[in-house]
């Protein structure tokens, strides 16, 4: 299970389902095929520490190598990639949207592998606007964190 | 004889929350996560039990007014704790409230400040929640949200000792400063 603190509160997260897994797995490939020198790619669970008080398990992270703790990363991330479930959500669009533009992290992508539709989110100003909304087998070129292309469908496909 | 718990990849339920011991902490489903929050503050308490207070003095007799702990269930996979529920008598079902209510309170704390501020007020509006008020206890203000078309609207934001007349979910004065006097 995933434990996450906000404040003092607790949120438990069942194991995920196998689409999920995938999921994670894929964008996480992707992300390190592409990944500079400077920066890293992890597959979660690992833990980010923006305040004292909120221990935040984005699916898949994207950080400054400098900025790797430990045991933590507590410095704002690159990129934070949540994978949607049935059971999180509600957590991923409304709370971790919030919590991550309150952290500074600089781009939160939601990716929904059911409807294979990525969200991408950037900040500006301290606000998150939407950058991009790509579904199916359309291509979605990124230029931050750093240039990569993602394609959703072909993030739950298996590899041949 | 199955000794060994089965564990649902995906989702916890309505079932393994109502399994779980009682421990003095707050448990709340949101779709299949957990949401686990420590026992409040005495500040906290305070001022939910004076809103309680308020709310049943002026409270008509076809509504009732509750203190947490009362699940409010707005759908299969959610299972909310409001510090402060009016419903109306016709809604109260054996275990839980399923309906929608008519007015939820949450008095912030450092703990659930976030929870609170983002995610219950999504959650409400979503279970068609009429009144929305979250009071920080802290800066003695009362923030009033209403739907209006599906959606939350400030109605008003008070503080200190300025009073505001409700009018949903029915007549009452709340004046901020009174409901943190004896802090």
């Amino acid at each position: 299970m995933r434990y996450e603190l906000v404040d003092g509160m607790l949120m438990v997260t069942p194991i995920p389902l196998p689409i999920h897994q995938t999921a994670v797995v894929q964008l996480s490939v992707r992300l390190d095929g592409a990944c500079p020198e400077d920066s890293e790619v992890f597959p979660g669970p690992l833990d980010f520490r923006p305040t004292a008080r909120r221990s935040l398990q984005p699916d898949v992270l994207v950080c400054r190598v400098k900025d790797i703790g430990p045991t933590a990363i507590e410095r704002p991330l690159l990129l934070a990639v949540e994978v949607l479930s049935p059971a999180t959500r509600s957590k991923d669009l409304v709370l971790k949207r919030g919590l991550y533009e309150e952290a500074g992290v600089t781009s939160y992508w939601m990716f929904d592998p059911d409807a294979e539709v990525l969200t991408v989110l950037e900040l500006e100003g301290g606000r998150y606007v939407e950058r991009a909304v790509v579904k199916g087998d359309d291509a979605f070129d990124a230029e931050l964190p750093f240039r990569v292309r993602i394609v959703p469908g072909e993030l739950v496909r298996r590899r041949h | 004889m199955e000794l060994m718990q089965h564990i649902e990849h995906g989702n916890f339920t309505l079932a393994d929350l109502d399994a779980l011991p009682d421990d003095g902490r707050q448990y709340e489903l949101v779709d299949g996560i957990y949401l686990v929050t420590p026992s409040p503050t005495v500040l906290h308490q305070m001022a939910a039990m004076e809103i309680v207070y308020r709310l049943r003095h002026k409270c008509p007799p076809e509504y009732q007014v509750y203190f947490a702990p009362m699940d409010y269930r707005p759908t299969s996979g959610r299972s909310l704790q409001p510090d402060v529920i009016v419903a109306s008598c016709h809604d109260r079902g054996p275990d839980a409230l399923r309906l929608p209510l008519l007015l939820a309170v949450e008095v912030l704390s450092p703990a659930t400040r976030s929870k609170d501020l983002i995610l219950k007020r999504n959650l409400y509006e979503e279970a068609g929640v009429r009144s929305y008020w979250i009071f920080d206890p802290e800066a003695e203000a009362l923030t009033v949200l209403e739907l209006e078309g599906g959606r939350y609207v400030e109605r008003a934001v008070v503080k200190g000792d300025d009073a505001f007349d409700a009018e949903l979910p029915f007549q009452v004065r709340i004046v901020p400063s009174e409901l943190v006097r004896r802090r």
